[in-house]
């Protein structure tokens, strides 16, 4: 199985050097391999449970399953294409219901979060101002950043546009930690894949060459 | 200093195979030579740390699954800590995926750890198995009311009345945390619809990428700590005591991270030097 | 909904309503499923194509305002008193059960878009049919592998899935994302450029944060004590600092707009109010 698994990888890799025929083949490769499981995945943890034992069971009625996911095959007909609009919409309108909902679960406790206080009185001195200055700051950011994205009507006045150029500038530490962030979740995956490399795969070609 | 700056010119140009050639040796020294550094841990590690260990013995915690092969390399040492900490501290616990890929992922780790540490499947855990990412909100709501009727049964096609720990188990008030460990953006709707109206603890174990965006949440309390990628799961196995792999790959993440900033110097004094020389 | 389930009852299909029982084969049933597909789809479909032109978008509309309606009403009338539930909240739990079979059933679209591709590529033998051999085949493998191990549970066919799993999804696709790390470095060094004030804040603040999040940044200042104002300048330290105020400030307001809109969104669709080219289609 490593040999194997080591194989596909360096033809993966092999990308890097110039565009080829290996790559291209473990890319197929990986493509049909994750829309077969895919497949085999929606059968036995989903379809057989609750769709297929329950008509086996006697519950009949659940062909009407079938018949509505049907609907969503007429996107392929031109003619009957109105069909998967039916289905579309009716999960479209199923999710944007619970957008309310969904809304006042995430955001009740941020606005809350929002309010932090401007003096606070810590432990010490120094943590109290310390604390009170990363307040202040929030909520300078908060304001600023949320008067950058106001695109309700264009910022010609110094009173709208100063705060919406302050917040395009605090946006940088957004963006900073975000670009940071990303690094390190790249090399981390490029990581685990030397790693696989270097003490799962390397062994076994020293043991197969005898050095 | 001249002679320095011509070479950084002529580099703009460089060949990129000799830049990932570079990179590539980089990442392997530390790990060929097992190098590894001290590891400070920061206080979201510790805050899902302590939201495990606070988990009521009465209650289930659910593990979501909700990553795939890509981001393996952040999310299994995440997932392998979280839930050897479950199994030291006898804190029973279910898998759920949202990813077809992050439950094969997913019982395949319980299962290895289960073994290793002598627990039982059905008593000590269980695996729900795998439900479409599309319906992610509905599942939620629905288990979040009436668990057994929604989830139905587990991943093997066994009713959950049968399952010894999944007796007594009606909602989410017997769940006593939720760990989301995702590559993809589940972590809103668990708190938009299991935390907001429940307030069943959450933790969260994202790849990196996703980090900064959840210290809003972190702030807000919606999630009582976070395991930021590979980086997360090396101060949650210290915290375990313990140095798997994510300890041991930090010394290369080190490495990396300086080469990186080096090279991004070394590129702006080039093109900064290079820029002068065109304007003179 | 019992009254619901007594109705479907009812009316359930011929074949495998009334023709079938629980012991019969398991290829019985098949045939049984395609034969009231047939039928009972063929009614559907002919009372759909009895809509005329004009009323489908009025029809889709009023099926989407329906569907919406159960979630943001059953959210909106109070619970009863003691319970987390209202006369809607059993409805709402079908509904997830329909959905998730629904978009289990969907998995078959992007499966049926690559089959299709696929199988043109070879039929007609285009520049790089046998990569789409390689696609079936490796399609298949998966795929019996795992019913096999489902069907006859044996250490043959699970180790066999488990290579197959191995070998062609978990490798490859861990290969595939962890590329992107040697293009990160070829950007860092040839498209990194600090051409304004802007854009050297943020680089700072992306070094702060990439050197206290790994070892390596703790290293470099370990010697400064770890407690009274002098400890905010340790890199883990300062880099937290950067994630938790002002990064979280900015995302904190990125976020705010962000949801505002969803909902606004949301709105839109659920009330069928969305422009643009898939929505305005002739039907």
């Amino acid at each position: 199985m490593v040999w194997l698994a080591a194989i596909i990888t360096l033809a993966l890799f092999s990308i890097l050097y110039k565009e080829n025929t290996a790559y291209r083949l473990a890319e197929h490769i990986f493509i049909g391999a994750a829309s077969g499981y895919l497949v085999y995945t929606a059968w036995s943890q989903i379809l057989k449970p609750m769709w297929w034992d329950k008509i086996v069971q006697g519950e009949s009625y659940w062909i009407l399953a079938l018949v509505a996911s049907s609907m969503f095959y007429f996107v392929f007909n031109q003619k009957y294409v109105w069909i998967s609009r039916l289905m579309f919409g009716a999960l479209m309108g199923l999710i944007s219901g619970m957008a309310f909902k969904g809304f006042a679960g995430y955001n009740m406790d941020q606005i809350h979060a929002s309010f932090k206080p401007v003096i606070v009185h810590g432990h010490s001195f120094s943590q109290s101002l310390g604390q009170s200055l990363s307040n202040l700051l929030f909520i300078f950011i908060l304001l600023t950043v949320m008067a950058y994205f106001f695109f309700s009507f264009e910022h010609k006045s110094r009173v709208t546009s100063l705060p919406s150029r302050t917040g395009r500038w605090v946006l940088m530490f957004a963006f900073g930690a975000m670009f940071g962030a990303t690094v390190m979740a790249r090399m981390s995956l490029l990581i685990g894949r030397m790693n696989f490399l270097i003490h799962d795969w390397l062994p076994l070609v020293r043991r197969f060459f005898h050095f | 200093m001249n002679l320095f700056l011509n070479w950084l010119e002529k580099l703009q140009h460089i060949d990129s195979r000799i830049l990932y050639l570079l990179l590539a040796v980089v990442l392997a020294i530390p790990l060929v030579f097992n190098m590894s550094l001290p590891i400070p841990i920061s206080p979201a590690a510790q805050g899902a740390y302590d939201a495990v260990e606070h988990i009521p013995s009465d209650k289930i915690a659910i593990v979501s699954v909700n990553w795939s092969s890509g981001t393996e390399a952040e999310n299994q040492p995440q997932m392998d800590a979280l839930i050897r900490h479950l199994f030291l501290r006898h804190k029973k616990f279910a898998i759920l995926a949202f990813d077809p890929q992050g439950s094969k992922f997913g019982e395949d780790t319980a299962a290895r750890l289960s073994k290793e540490l002598g627990k039982t499947y059905g008593k000590d855990w269980m695996d729900f198995g795998f439900r479409p990412i599309e319906n992610m909100v509905l599942t939620m709501q629905g288990m979040a009311r009436d668990l057994p009727g929604t989830l139905v049964s587990d991943i093997h096609g066994t009713p959950l009345s049968a399952i010894p720990m999944m007796r007594g188990v009606k909602d989410i008030h017997d769940v006593g945390l939720i760990a989301d460990i995702t590559s993809i953006g589940t972590i809103q709707a668990w708190i938009a619809f299991i935390y907001g109206p429940y307030r069943t603890p959450l933790v969260y174990a994202p790849t990196a990428v996703m980090a900064p965006e959840a210290f809003n949440m972190l702030d807000a309390g919606q999630i009582k700590g976070m395991l930021i990628g590979m980086k997360g799961a090396a101060e949650y196995e210290k915290l375990l005591g313990r140095k798997d792999f994510a300890t041991k790959a930090t010394a290369s993440l080190s490495t990396s991270h300086l080469l990186i900033i080096v090279m991004i110097i070394l590129g702006n004094v080039g093109y900064i030097s290079s820029r002068r020389r065109r304007r003179e | 909904m019992p009254i619901l389930r007594h109705i479907l009852y009812f009316l359930r299909p011929p074949v495998t309503g009334f023709l079938l029982h629980p012991s019969s084969p398991w290829y019985l049933w098949a045939l049984g499923v395609v034969a009231d597909f047939i039928i009972v789809g063929g009614i559907i479909f002919y009372l759909l194509k009895l809509i005329p032109n004009r009323g489908r978008k009025i029809f889709i509309g009023i099926v989407t305002f329906l569907c919406g309606a159960v979630y943001a009403v059953e959210f909106f009338i109070p619970s009863k008193a003691g319970k987390d539930a209202n006369f809607l909240t059993p409805l709402t739990q079908q509904v997830d059960m329909v959905t998730t079979i629904l978009y289990a059933f969907a998995v078959g679209l992007g499966v049926y878009s690559l089959i299709s591709f696929h199988g043109k590529k070879i039929a007609k033998m285009r520049a790089g049919w046998p990569n789409s051999l390689a696609f079936f085949i490796a399609f298949l493998a998966l795929m019996i592998a795992g019913f096999w191990k489902d069907a006859a549970p044996s250490k043959i066919s699970a180790n066999l899935y488990d290579l197959f799993f191995k070998v062609g999804v978990a490798n490859p696709g861990a290969t595939m994302f962890s590329i992107i790390g040697f293009y990160i470095i070829s950007a860092a060094y040839r498209a990194f450029r600090i051409r304004s004030a802007e854009a050297t804040l943020m680089l700072v603040a992306a070094f702060i944060v990439m050197l206290g999040q790994v070892p390596i940044g703790a290293f470099l200042t370990h010697q400064i004590p770890n407690h009274g104002v002098w400890g905010f300048f340790r890199f883990e330290n300062l880099s937290y600092w950067i994630l938790r105020v002002p990064n979280m400030a900015a995302q904190r307001g990125v976020s705010f707009g962000v949801e505002i809109g969803a909902l606004a969104m949301s709105l839109r669709l659920w009330l069928s109010l969305e422009r643009g080219s898939f929505f305005e289609q002739e039907l």
